[in-house]
């Protein structure tokens, strides 16, 4: 009984709420996720508009270097005296803007292509295809790494180095999908009575791809924090006076036989948290809006 | 005499695969007068839903229309282009599917689907306007109109059928292809349908083709019946008389293989043999088509 009620709500609220209900764990999860995640934007967004924000200004000597967390320094600071907590209220700001950026970017052109390859199949199919493929073959990372070397740094070009290693996941995901909706009998009914191509993909074949897709984008941005993250370490990031996770990560590597961790330690942690978030907001997602789950 | 609406005329439909060509509609032909409703009846894979698919010129791939003319209103269909046959189809020639399941978009509303119907073919038509037009269509096949609000998935089977019904109806269809309309659907659903499209035949002077494996409902909606077998047609005659006497020693099987209460018998009589993969080669248990003169619309 209470299954039926629950079917009977419409919208995303009401649906998100009836899941809660069905799906225990995942529920939590995509909540977890969720916070996290609206935390992490949260802080990117408001030290780009509030820069009273943190504790100390994260771009200047502020203290003795190399002092370990304290009251003053919550975090501690690095080899130079900035204040490692600041760093990383700061920091949130760089990972988000690449790690959507490239996300995005990543999207807009995988999913059009996919769309159009499955769709129209034949000799545009294979060329796309294996275009993808090849990229896809190649080990991400060095693809990557490649890429930005060739851009140059910045956090535009950073963004658009890690969106091509991803742009083939989109792909092959949504082709795949269209390939298997494009045979549902509702495309062949809407076809029966007299449908363009253009609608019967814009309102049968795209948002029945959808929910896979995103799901993709959530476990595509803890992807793209872990690229950016290791892009910066190799010193192929951003501007290095900019603090970003990554960076501060890699720089304070060189200090850990010093016996000075947490340089390293907290910007890791919050690499893995937010990739973490990211992964679990994906995954409930996943679980809540699989109509195939919901309906039964 | 009533004009004539449908005439096929040897129309051959194969389907190539790496095994071979199969012919799956094997120079049929036949016709049909406006108004007139006929039952395509025929063993599973005997070719009548590619019959029913081609008249569309939806033949699913690999499946090719190599031959024949589709004459409808006196248009030749096989040699309309891509477009035009577009606009043809929901508008004047519409299909009804055998599984209502999943005939409809599940992220799109019941009323979005008929509102899309209209519009696609009749582009002045206002949404408002299309939305109401869809509601009265629904009401008078006995669903709520409340129910355009509605996802698919929040309509029972024979709801579903219904909607396909207003889907294929909204346009005023010259003529309706029903592909076992009724198989997915429980007994007492079906014989709602069924009443249904017998008030629908009456109301909008429909012309149906009724693709079906249960000569019982042919028995009920046809005024004739083309008997498919092995993808050609065995027989086609007037309903009762094909009944009372059946010609081809197929149609005769097909009558006697009906479950009847009334009889003692607890045996049921079968058919020989399967659909061939390979008419042309493949060895039937029975003939081809009655020998001319025999069957009363085989024109002598």
């Amino acid at each position: 009984m209470d299954r039926r009620v629950a079917v009977e709500r419409i919208g995303i609220l009401g649906r998100l709420t009836s899941a809660a209900r069905w799906y225990g764990a995942e529920w939590y999860m995509t909540v977890v996720g969720g916070i996290i995640v609206v935390a992490v934007l949260a802080f990117s967004l408001l030290s780009a508009f509030y820069p009273g924000m943190a504790p100390y200004d994260p771009e200047s000597t502020e203290g003795t270097p190399f002092s370990s967390p304290s009251r003053q320094h919550l975090m501690g600071t690095d080899n130079l005296g900035r204040d490692i907590f600041s760093r990383i209220i700061y920091g949130a700001k760089v990972v988000m803007t690449v790690a959507l950026l490239s996300s995005t970017f990543s999207a807009a052109v995988g999913i059009p292509l996919g769309l159009l390859s499955g769709f129209l199949g034949g000799r545009i199919d294979r060329v796309l295809s294996l275009i993808m493929d090849s990229v896809y073959s190649f080990p991400g990372l060095i693809l990557a790494i490649a890429m930005a070397a060739m851009l140059g740094p910045g956090v535009i070009n950073m963004s658009v180095a890690i969106a091509v290693v991803y742009i083939p996941t989109y792909f092959r995901m949504v082709r795949g999908q269209v390939l298997s909706v494009k045979e549902e009998l509702y495309v062949e009914a809407a076809r029966s009575l007299g449908a363009r191509a253009a609608t019967i993909l814009r309102l049968y074949v795209f948002p029945n791809v959808i929910p896979s897709v995103v799901v993709i984008f959530s476990v595509n941005i803890a992807d793209a924090i872990l690229t950016e993250a290791g892009l910066s370490f190799l010193g192929l990031g951003i501007d290095p006076s900019l603090p970003d996770w990554g960076y501060d990560l890699s720089r304070g590597k060189a200090y850990l036989p010093g016996g000075y961790w947490w340089i390293i330690t907290f910007p890791g942690m919050m690499i893995a948290l937010v990739a973490l978030g990211f992964s679990m907001l994906g995954e409930g997602l996943n679980e809540i809006l699989n109509p195939r789950l919901t309906e039964r | 005499m009533a004009e004539t609406l449908l005439r096929i005329e040897d129309l051959e439909v194969r389907y190539t695969a790496r095994a071979g060509v199969v012919k799956a509609v094997d120079r049929v032909g036949f016709e049909m007068e406006r108004g007139e409703t006929l039952g395509l009846v025929g063993e599973s894979g005997c070719g009548k839903s590619t019959l029913g698919f081609s008249i569309l010129r939806l033949v699913p791939p690999p499946g090719k229309i190599v031959g024949g003319d589709i004459i409808f209103a006196g248009e030749d269909l096989l040699e309309k282009d891509e477009e035009e046959m577009r606009r043809i189809r929901g508008s004047r020639i519409s299909m009804i599917f055998q599984d209502p399941m999943t005939c409809l978009n599940p992220l799109q509303k019941v009323g979005d689907h008929i509102v899309e119907t209209i519009t696609t073919h009749d582009q002045g038509t206002k949404r408002m306007e299309a939305w109401k037009r869809a509601g009265e269509m629904l009401d008078r096949l006995g669903i709520d109109p409340s129910r355009l609000e509605d996802y698919p998935h929040q309509l029972s089977g024979g709801m579903r059928q219904r909607v396909m019904i207003t889907l294929a109806l909204i346009l005023n269809s010259e003529l309706v292809i029903a592909d076992e309309p009724t198989t997915s659907l429980d007994v007492i659903v079906e014989a709602q349908i069924l009443d249904l499209l017998k008030q629908l035949k009456e109301d909008y002077e429909l012309t149906l083709i009724l693709i079906t494996h249960n000569m019982g409902i042919v028995a009920e909606l046809a005024d004739r019946v083309a008997v498919m077998y092995a993808a050609k047609l065995v027989e086609v005659a007037k309903t009762i008389p094909l009944y009372e006497k059946p010609m081809h020693p197929y149609t005769q099987g097909l009558l006697r293989s009906i479950p009847n209460i009334s009889l003692t018998e607890q045996v049921l009589a079968t058919m020989p043999g399967s659909p061939p993969d390979h008419p042309a080669t493949d060895r039937l248990p029975f003939p081809s088509p009655l020998p001319p003169c025999h069957g009363e619309v085989f024109r002598c």
